[in-house]
């Protein structure tokens, strides 16, 4: 049995990733990586989902070094058929703010110069009680956490979760308005037109026409989602 | 060896675990200004339009102060303690240029240094909201700069003409006394001893803000600790209900400053309600039963020989955790010796 949860994601405090670096701008897309919400929602690595992953590639407090482990830690996530769309924003404000290398967890040691100023950059980050949609699609029941911690500067936001009635699954020509991950559907559907979304790791796509399979709702209009989406990482 | 008698021993850990173990603390703090602090960047100070209150749906500019101004001083305070009482010293271990990774610093607060890994910080601190709104919260000064004798106009120092008006002279905004943040700071998988140096630093730092202006000087009043298995409430939604709570007790003088008691009254209040809400597994320390730790807690910073128990604890842990789990280092020395 599939079972489909709508989750509003509400920001209390300023998110911020660098979607894009210009110089000394960073910029912050109103839309989350669902590499990223796996982490946040605490679905990797977990006893409680059934994904605990091998001792040596377990999530630590301890990070030897700056290397991303999607492939180890997002695989149990297939197993045991859990999937997170990414999400995008229902509506969203931005923000600039200056930071300094000074106080910057990504430090870098300052060259000596004559006068008492730091080096600085700017960010660009959603504002506080900003929305974001996103999907997870299990066959179990879930209990996501309520408030979850997202971004560089982990800022803390909320998670409602709302269990959709029982989807029905249809073989056609579809749209999918909400945005999605391209290595995790283009294997098992045929995807036709789609806008791009720059960002790293993996770009994601919008407004995206395919032929397959999907799960549709008789009352909801404005949900179509292809099913069989997994992590899919190079063979 | 077990400090205190108000807390259970399973709130804890025995030793620092190397992976997220959710066991989590809570501190929750009213940050009260005391004098002109300065929480800015771009030379303005930082604010957010956020809604009033939860029931209050106007929309507000609320002064912030943002999560690293106020974790910063704090680790400062608990850094000078462990130098003062020579469990680090200042070759081995400098702030944001050199970490040691074996202190208690170093492994609660975290670190990141490129090739040599990062350690997560176990302290989370979210960005605080003043409780009122920006315009009833700051105040706009002028500076000047004037010569020794007190006015504006050059005597002739330094090779001025005489008679000459300086320039120097500028306005900036500065947050006025009696403006409260509340604020929650998180510590992840505490054991005794991390909790109760989280807890002193918190306790201790009186200074947040720009340091060159000697005017940042706020107080931390605690009134409460929760422990639980996951992430609590949001300082912005805390904020909201406090709001909610006194204006619905009419005690939102505008535009004068809040009653502090008023404020610990309603902000006691909110978080009771607002925990009621979370569906986690939570045990709350508010009201006589937070007066009886705090106080517990109090005996042992206060005390000089104790409290360097407490720092020995906390520093021997911490080695004890780097030993076995921060092999970087060691890693990278072993494969240049292979080499």
């Amino acid at each position: 049995m599939t079972i489909i949860y709508r989750c509003e994601l509400e920001l209390h405090d300023s998110l911020y990733y660098a979607t894009r670096e210009i110089g000394r701008l960073y910029e912050t897309e109103p839309i989350i990586h669902n590499y990223a919400l796996c982490y946040a929602l605490g679905l990797v690595d977990s006893e409680k989902y059934v994904t605990t992953v091998s001792e040596e590639h377990s999530y630590r407090y301890f990070c030897p070094e700056q290397v991303p482990k999607y492939e180890e830690h997002l695989t149990p996530l297939n197993q045991q058929v859990i999937y997170v769309t990414p999400a995008s924003s229902i509506s969203h404000t931005s923000i600039l703010n200056t930071w300094k290398y000074a106080n910057n967890n990504y430090h870098v040691e300052m060259e000596k110069t004559q006068k008492n100023i730091p080096s600085f950059g700017r960010t660009k980050e959603i504002a506080p009680e900003s929305l974001f949609e996103f999907f997870v699609i299990s066959q179990t029941e879930l209990k996501l956490p309520k408030w979850i911690r997202i971004g560089k500067w982990m800022s803390k936001a909320e998670v409602t979760v709302k269990k959709l009635p029982q989807p029905k699954t249809k073989t056609d020509l579809f749209i999918c308005i909400h945005p999605l991950n391209p290595l995790d559907v283009m294997f098992t559907n045929q995807v036709i037109s789609y806008d791009v979304v720059n960002m790293p790791p993996v770009s994601l796509i919008k407004n995206v026409q395919m032929r397959g399979q999907y799960y549709y709702f008789d009352d909801i209009n404005d949900v179509k989602l292809p099913v069989r989406m997994q992590y899919r990482f190079q063979d | 060896m077990s400090f205190l008698k108000t807390v259970e021993a399973k709130f804890f850990h025995s030793e620092i675990p190397y992976k997220p173990m959710g066991k989590y603390v809570h501190f929750l703090t009213i940050r009260v200004t005391e004098s002109y602090p300065l929480f800015q960047t771009d030379s303005e100070l930082n604010k957010s339009r956020v809604r009033a209150g939860i029931k209050d749906k106007i929309t507000i500019s609320r002064l912030t102060m943002f999560k690293r101004k106020q974790s910063t001083p704090e680790r400062l305070v608990g850094r000078e303690l462990l130098r003062n009482y020579g469990l680090m010293s200042a070759e081995e271990c400098e702030y944001n240029v050199k970490f040691a990774m074996n202190n208690p610093d170093c492994i609660i607060y975290g670190f990141a240094i490129g090739d040599s890994g990062s350690e997560k910080s176990k302290v989370v601190v979210d960005t605080a909201f003043s409780i009122k709104s920006f315009d009833e919260s700051h105040e706009t000064f002028t500076l000047n700069a004037p010569f020794e004798n007190g006015t504006m106009a050059s005597k002739g120092e330094n090779g001025s003409k005489v008679g000459e008006v300086t320039s120097r002279i500028n306005q900036q905004d500065h947050i006025k006394p009696q403006v409260f943040f509340p604020s929650i700071v998180t510590l992840k998988d505490p054991t005794e001893a991390s909790f109760l140096y989280v807890f002193n630093n918190i306790l201790r730092t009186r200074h947040y803000g720009a340091q060159t202006t000697r005017t940042g000087r706020v107080r931390n009043e605690l009134i409460g600790v929760i422990f639980a298995d996951g992430e609590i409430v949001s300082n912005l939604r805390w904020t909201q209900a406090i709001y909610d709570h006194m204006k619905n007790n009419n005690t939102l003088y505008s535009p004068d400053p809040l009653n502090e008691d008023e404020v610990f009254t309603s902000a006691k209040a909110s978080i009771s309600t607002l925990m009621e809400d979370e569906f986690i597994v939570h045990e709350d320390f508010v009201g006589d039963k937070f007066a009886a730790l705090l106080k517990e807690v109090k005996s042992i910073t206060a005390n000089e020989e104790e409290l360097k128990k407490m720092l020995k604890k906390a520093d021997d842990e911490a080695k004890a955790y780097a030993k076995v789990h921060i092999k970087g280092k060691d890693k990278d020395k072993d494969k240049a010796a292979a080499k």
